[in-house]
């Protein structure tokens, strides 16, 4: 019985991993940019590196809100909302923003975000169309060209079979302490395997964590049996109950004069302290129905609930400080959201993340790849005497080529196309994910008909170079470079040229590799018990 | 931070150490059984010892999901001397507890 | 009739008919007793609805993962079959008696 149930463990976690491998790994690269969503957004919009990056100010926000007001209320008469983004560390700019009214049919208007100039009059209203980090975010759980909602059912599958698969691999690691630190080299699949364990067990408790809190993200869609249950399906009962401070409120269509906004302050104060703030939001502006939002900056609060300090608009009578029950299943839950994203990390903890989220994708890469690795040995035989190899393999070998080579190159042309696509171009944004998507498609085109390390070789180059070519693309495309952004203590602009250029090299290196043990081109014509270790040490060297 | 990362190298190397193999690779002779538990004994100290500075350093919570990041870095670290360095091992344990131990003394700036 | 007997046999019997039959058991008996395992938590948690619902829905993932190693455990995957629809309709009764 034992037995049989390691059997049907290890079979379960072979095949249940090979099923979703590709998308997960997509899932976790995009994921694992995310971290740095909005440093990526600031680098993709070189508009605002000069005069506008700036800390928070506790002694500014009075007159800044007055601005504000006075800013919106010309500009945004009939938004749908009014946002007021104060600097924090992760988007160091003050910023005025608006939704429009959706138009017939759209669930959400229109977002516009001025920004304002660090000691100035003037603001930037003019930022090139970019997706920016949004788009990596987006990617990893709306993945693309597809809705939203079959989408997110998309993911959340392949994330189940994530977790059975971590839970069956625990299983089946039965000697998970005695082999921790060995990476055999130079011993053909041992080599994948011993890469595989170690990516996996030394972030275990990450990967555990990041699979059950993604799926907890979306659990009201995936599992909205519970509420179903207890609450008759009303899901708005159920939000109402547990975030009193969220609740939207409609427009009842009588205008009114908002409150002067600095008027809030003094009672602010009272509850915030001296704590900072992070954004004001004012639904429904100038109806008779209206509220402003006090979002605090919660720093690194590892449950970072996202409370709301509620005011009246028209008459700023305080409707909610922002108090909510505080209960043991709310913190439950809000800190697993939090661990999710990771709001709160500092930015050590951030690049701790980062590195986990990296080991994710290296674990993933490298379990497919030593599949491909040993069915290719099994095939041996057969491929020596001429025949092709099955489709299975070719599939999955191609598979591998296009997403675990072909990731790091596809981020890197949606950045080019960011800083490259002429600033008027008509779908901007669109084009810029376009190109990342075509990269893969054009990659999986090649691996339709080349496999070979060679490929795999150009592939690794060409991502290489134009990753660490990225400091000059941007000092050619931006007022600033690494070297000031440095001087200046930019360090979210700074930090993006130095990753990059980090993980070109790393790609650099593992290309080289490559060459040294391969003379030969190809994969096919090789021994596959040496073949394959290059390409396992790529795909740990390419993610770490 | 980085000390408390070289604390848990040092940790990690103590109980990579602890193992036959890894032992006989990087010093060159197979260790008695004692050794071996005396070895990861300190080895799992150095885990605790490190998750207490976390703690202390982070609070409790924001400290122990900061641990489990640095475990990891750690343990990545570890694999690649051994696999790369491994006579290197011993040195490069020495060398990060030196400098984990003077980064400790410097008073955090703030 | 007989033909189609002798035809059936040796399908039901197949390596790969078992598969199928464990995967969509996984799959969707699975997801049955997570969906009525969660709704069934929702209301017997003894705390405020909110706070009840909320644990339910964070736990039902757990309940789906256990059963679906336990299709993937069990001698037979008729025995995967019946246990989790078992287990989901009794769930699901013990709803309808208490709400």
């Amino acid at each position: 019985m034992k037995e049989n149930f390691f059997r049907s463990m290890t079979w379960l976690h072979t095949w249940v991993g090979l099923l979703v491998c590709w998308v997960l790994l997509l899932i976790f690269f995009a994921g694992t940019l995310s971290y740095y969503r909005h440093d990526i957004s600031l680098w993709t919009k070189p508009e605002l590196h000069k005069n506008v990056i700036q800390s928070y100010d506790a002694s500014l926000i009075e007159p800044e809100l007055d601005k504000a007001q006075q800013y919106l209320s010309q500009h945004a008469e009939g938004a749908r909302d009014w946002r007021i983004s104060f600097p924090t560390d992760r988007k160091p700019y003050l910023s005025y923003s608006w939704q429009t009214q959706p138009e017939a049919g759209q669930r959400r208007g229109q977002f516009i975000e001025h920004v304002v100039q660090k000691d100035q009059e003037q603001l930037i209203t003019d930022v090139r169309q970019t997706k920016g980090g949004n788009f990596f975010y987006r990617l990893h759980f709306d993945l693309h060209y597809m809705p939203a909602k079959i989408a997110r059912w998309i993911v959340g599958f392949c994330t189940m079979f994530m977790l059975i698969a971590l839970i069956s691999g625990i299983v089946i690691h039965k000697r998970i302490f005695k082999d921790f630190f060995s990476f055999r080299r130079n011993k053909g699949s041992r080599s994948w395997l011993d890469a595989h364990n170690v990516s996996s067990v030394l972030a275990l408790p990450y990967h555990l964590m990041i699979t059950y809190t993604g799926l907890v993200t979306l659990m009201v869609m995936y599992m909205p049996w519970a509420v179903i249950t207890a609450y008759d399906g009303d899901s708005q009962a159920f939000r109402k109950e547990l975030r009193p401070s969220r609740v939207q409120v409609k427009p009842i269509g009588e205008t009114a004069d908002m409150v002067q906004l600095t008027s809030l302050l003094p009672q602010l104060q009272g509850i915030l302290g001296n704590l900072p703030i992070r954004q004001v939001v004012i639904n429904n502006p100038g109806d008779r129905n209206s509220r402003v939002n006090v979002y605090k900056d919660t720093g690194e609060t590892v449950t970072d609930r996202r409370t709301a300090i509620v005011f009246d608009a028209v008459d700023g009578k305080l409707l909610n400080s922002g108090v909510e029950p505080d209960s043991g299943a709310q913190n439950t839950h809000d800190t697993l959201i939090a661990l999710h994203t990771g709001r709160f990390s500092g930015p050590a903890l951030r690049l701790l993340f980062f590195i986990s989220g990296i080991m994710g994708c290296a674990m993933i890469a490298t379990g497919t790849l030593l599949w491909a690795n040993k069915i290719r040995q099994k095939q041996q035989k057969q491929l020596k005497q001429g025949n092709k190899a099955t489709f299975g393999l070719r599939l999955v070998e191609g598979l591998n080529l296009t997403f675990i080579a072909g990731l790091p190159l596809a981020a890197s042309a949606f950045f080019y196309a960011n800083r490259l696509l002429p600033l008027d171009m008509v779908n901007r944004a669109q084009w810029e994910a376009n190109s990342f998507f075509l990269v893969l498609a054009i990659l999986g085109v090649i691996a339709c008909f080349k496999r070979t390390l060679s490929v795999w070789r150009v592939v690794l180059a060409l991502s290489g170079l134009s990753l660490i070519a990225i400091p000059l693309l941007n000092a050619l495309t931006s007022d600033s470079n690494l070297l000031t952004n440095m001087s200046q203590g930019q360090w979210s602009l700074a930090g993006f040229d130095i990753i990059c250029s980090i993980i070109g090299l790393s790609l650099l290196y593992a290309r080289s590799k490559l060459s040294q043990r391969h003379k030969q081109p190809a994969i096919r014509q090789h021994d596959a018990s040496r073949a394959d270790l290059p390409l396992g040490r790529t795909a740990m060297n390419k993610e770490a | 931070m980085v000390s408390l990362l070289g604390f848990s190298y040092i940790a990690f190397g103590l109980l990579a150490l602890a193992m036959f193999s890894h032992h006989r690779e990087v010093l060159g002779y197979a260790p008695s059984e004692k050794r071996c538990r005396v070895l990861s004994t300190a080895g799992w100290f150095g885990l605790a010892l490190t998750y207490w500075g976390c703690t202390l350093l982070q609070g409790f919570a924001y400290g122990s999901i900061i641990y489990f990041g640095l475990l990891a870095v750690a343990g990545l670290l570890v694999v690649i001397t051994l696999s790369y360095r491994a006579k290197f091992m011993p040195y490069a344990m020495g060398l990060s507890a030196i400098v984990s131990s003077i980064l400790l003394l410097i008073p955090p700036s703030q | 009739m007989f033909s189609l007997n002798s035809n059936v046999k040796p399908l039901i019997d197949s390596q790969a008919f078992n598969i199928v039959s464990r995967l969509l058991a996984a799959i969707f008996a699975g997801y049955l007793v997570a969906a009525t395992g969660s709704g069934l938590l929702a209301i017997v948690i003894p705390l405020a609805p909110a706070q009840s619902t909320l644990t339910a829905m964070m736990l039902s993932f757990s309940i789906y993962a256990t059963a679906i190693i336990w299709v993937f455990s069990v001698r037979n995957h008729f025995v995967a079959w019946r246990d989790l629809l078992s287990l989901s309709s009794i769930f699901y009764l013990l709803i309808r008696l208490i709400n």
